[in-house]
């Protein structure tokens, strides 16, 4: 077979077809900032081109965001005000307070950002919260203020990038469900566990407001020509301790959603869970997603890839798999060959396979991540033995 | 019918059932049920339970936050007639998630397991530096120090808060247990730790066996 382009052999694995070589396409935007300086696409295609690899570049979400954003960026919502206050420890850290006045009420909460911390408020997740903007039910007519009608927005820049990068890879668009970045930021996930069992039609509220924004937002999205949807559900991972039983009945109904209305557009749903996945697989592909991305394995997951195929591979495209930490930073040379060889040799054969890491590469020896591209070209070209 | 009662008690903490075992121990105590056996005999029996469900992959973290929050519910009626000093001794833990990582799910969940099971419990919170761990080392002075991580990128640091320990010459006089869906046992041998383990079950094992280890030498049989 001729040699394809990089978006060729993505899309061709996505379908299930043996492209020329399996993609290598793992996630690189911290090694991108260590690297380079800078995380954007341009960062991205030229990291493609040193490295040779298959790049999935992900762009936005790019809606405003009164949850995470730092003050300087909130939008203006009519009949709503926020003042907040920003108090630097002698240790470093910052507090941060928030006063929201809505015209259902008010709202406060409370965060520490860690010494270093890049992210400010735009990370919640990774903000501690010391008090949850949502305390309750009460609470949740002030926050659909905070959530102003998305619907109607058109994002130019999709098309824009899309037409410049090309036949050099795949451009995706990043959403966060319902959870990650949203209820999740607001009210604590461990309480929400709980809440399940003694007070589950709040969280099925709560999950159902974001949710509704989401799909809003993802059509935008779509209307402005977006091939493709990497919805991000890692809140909602078994790895944070949600149960099957839990995963089951609050989140993949609200995936099938998700992914029908992608599907509704021609494009491809990406969905990302970088944790425990093995006992939601055959849900996760009754729910119709295309590509389930990291498939990690233990310790950090729990994914047998050889598993993973048997029951999904069909009908789902792998992502994922080489474990960042105990191979891609640790390891030794042969490790990583083997661990890339035989991932591929699972999960290669008959397409349907992207490979890539557990987690964002970042913080690894540079030979190391040659090393680990090398592997991904070598062993990965069709047919695989 | 006190049997029975508790008997149904640590069946709603298994259920998950806050209503049901705030009532059955508001009823026991009406009828003069020291609080004492409706802790040992209901509440936590129901938490046995609970965790051996978890241990065989029956419940989830979910299932284990849920039950130490029924727990946590129905000792609220029994504070109030808790004799403090009949209460089980076994020991303090210094715990905190360690620098550059801010999760704390699985710490809390582990020290709610540790509280219930007796020991005294310092939460440093977390993104914690070695200074801090040494710090709280030297004001209360425990038996066992708990170090939590999620990030792959983060899990290196609890061998730096190690190394400080033994820099600060505090090291031997404390047991070291690192937490984290990424820990392995060799891992936790590489960083110098005395155990590594990647569920909170498994890490409340190894703390009550090393309390009855340290009961054991002081002779005092507290635990």
């Amino acid at each position: 077979m001729n040699a394809l382009s990089q978006r060729e052999r993505i899309l061709a694995a996505i379908r299930h077809e043996e492209p020329d070589r399996v993609p290598v396409s793992p996630r690189v935007g911290y090694f991108l900032l260590e690297y380079y300086g800078g995380d954007g696409w341009e960062h991205m295609l030229k990291a493609a081109e040193e490295f040779d690899f298959d790049p999935i570049i992900l762009i936005g979400p790019q809606l405003p965001n009164y949850l995470y954003w730092p003050p300087e960026r909130y939008p203006d919502i009519p009949g709503v005000k926020i003042r907040s206050e920003f108090r630097t420890l002698p240790d470093g850290t910052t507090l941060v307070g928030r006063e929201i006045t809505t015209p259902a009420g008010r709202l406060t909460d409370k965060s520490k950002l860690s010494t270093g911390s890049r992210f400010l408020l735009k990370a919640a997740g990774d903000v501690q919260r010391l008090e949850h903007m949502v305390k309750g039910p009460e609470d949740l007519d002030k926050v659909r203020y905070l959530l102003p009608d998305p619907s109607g927005r058109k994002f130019d820049d999709i098309k824009e990038i899309a037409g410049k990068v090309g036949e050099r890879g795949l451009v995706e668009v990043g959403i966060y469900c319902a959870l990650d970045h949203k209820a999740g930021a607001l009210y604590s996930p461990n309480k929400m566990m709980e809440d399940y069992y003694l007070n589950r039609n709040f969280i099925v509220e709560l999950l159902r407001m974001f949710h509704e924004y989401t799909m809003a937002e993802t059509e935008d999205y779509l209307e402005s020509g977006a091939e493709a949807i990497h919805g991000s559900w890692y809140w909602a991972s078994l790895s944070v301790g949600w149960s099957p039983r839990i995963y089951r009945d609050l989140f993949i109904p609200l995936i099938r959603e998700h992914v029908k209305l992608v599907h509704d557009y021609g494009a491809i749903y990406h969905l990302y869970d970088d944790g425990k996945c093995m006992p939601i697989l055959n849900d996760l592909k009754d729910a119709g997603i295309d590509i389930i991305d990291t498939l990690p394995p233990p310790p950090m997951g729990d994914v047998n890839l050889a598993e993973a195929k048997e029951q999904i591979g069909d009908e789902v495209c792998l992502k994922g798999h080489i474990d960042l930490y105990h191979v891609i930073r640790k390891g030794t040379p042969d490790l990583i060959r083997n661990a890339v060889r035989d991932a591929i040799r699972v999960a290669g054969p008959g397409g349907g396979f992207l490979l890539g890491t557990s987690d964002s590469i970042r913080a690894a020896p540079l030979d190391n991540v040659r090393c680990y591209f090398r592997a991904g070209r070598e062993f990965g070209r069709y047919p695989i033995n | 019918m006190s049997n029975d009662d508790l008997r149904k008690l640590a069946e709603c903490v298994v259920q998950l059932d806050l209503r049901g075992a705030q009532s059955l121990v508001d009823g026991m105590l009406k009828e003069g049920i020291a609080p004492y056996t409706i802790i040992a005999e209901g509440l936590s029996k129901g938490m046995e339970e609970v965790g051996r469900k978890y241990e065989s992959g029956e419940y989830f973290l979910s299932e284990l936050l849920t039950a130490a929050a029924v727990m946590k519910g129905a000792m609220k009626s029994l504070e109030p007639y808790i004799k403090y000093e009949h209460k089980e001794e076994k020991g303090t833990v210094v715990i905190g998630t360690v620098r550059g990582d801010l999760h704390d799910v699985g710490k809390n969940v582990f020290i709610s397991l540790l509280e219930g099971a007796g020991f005294d419990v310092v939460d440093l919170g977390v993104d914690v530096p070695p200074e801090k761990f040494v710090e709280a080392i030297k004001q209360h002075r425990p038996t066992i120090v708990g170090m939590s991580a999620l990030i792959t990128t983060t899990i290196d640091e609890m061998g730096t808060v190690i190394k400080s320990l033994e820099d600060s010459g505090l090291r031997k006089g404390v047991k070291v247990i690192l937490g984290g869906t990424p820990v392995t046992e060799e891992f936790g041998r590489a960083m110098g730790a005395d155990a590594a383990v990647n569920d909170a079950m498994a890490g409340l094992r190894i703390c009550n066996r090393w309390a009855e280890e340290e009961a054991g030498q002081r002779g005092d049989g507290t635990t």
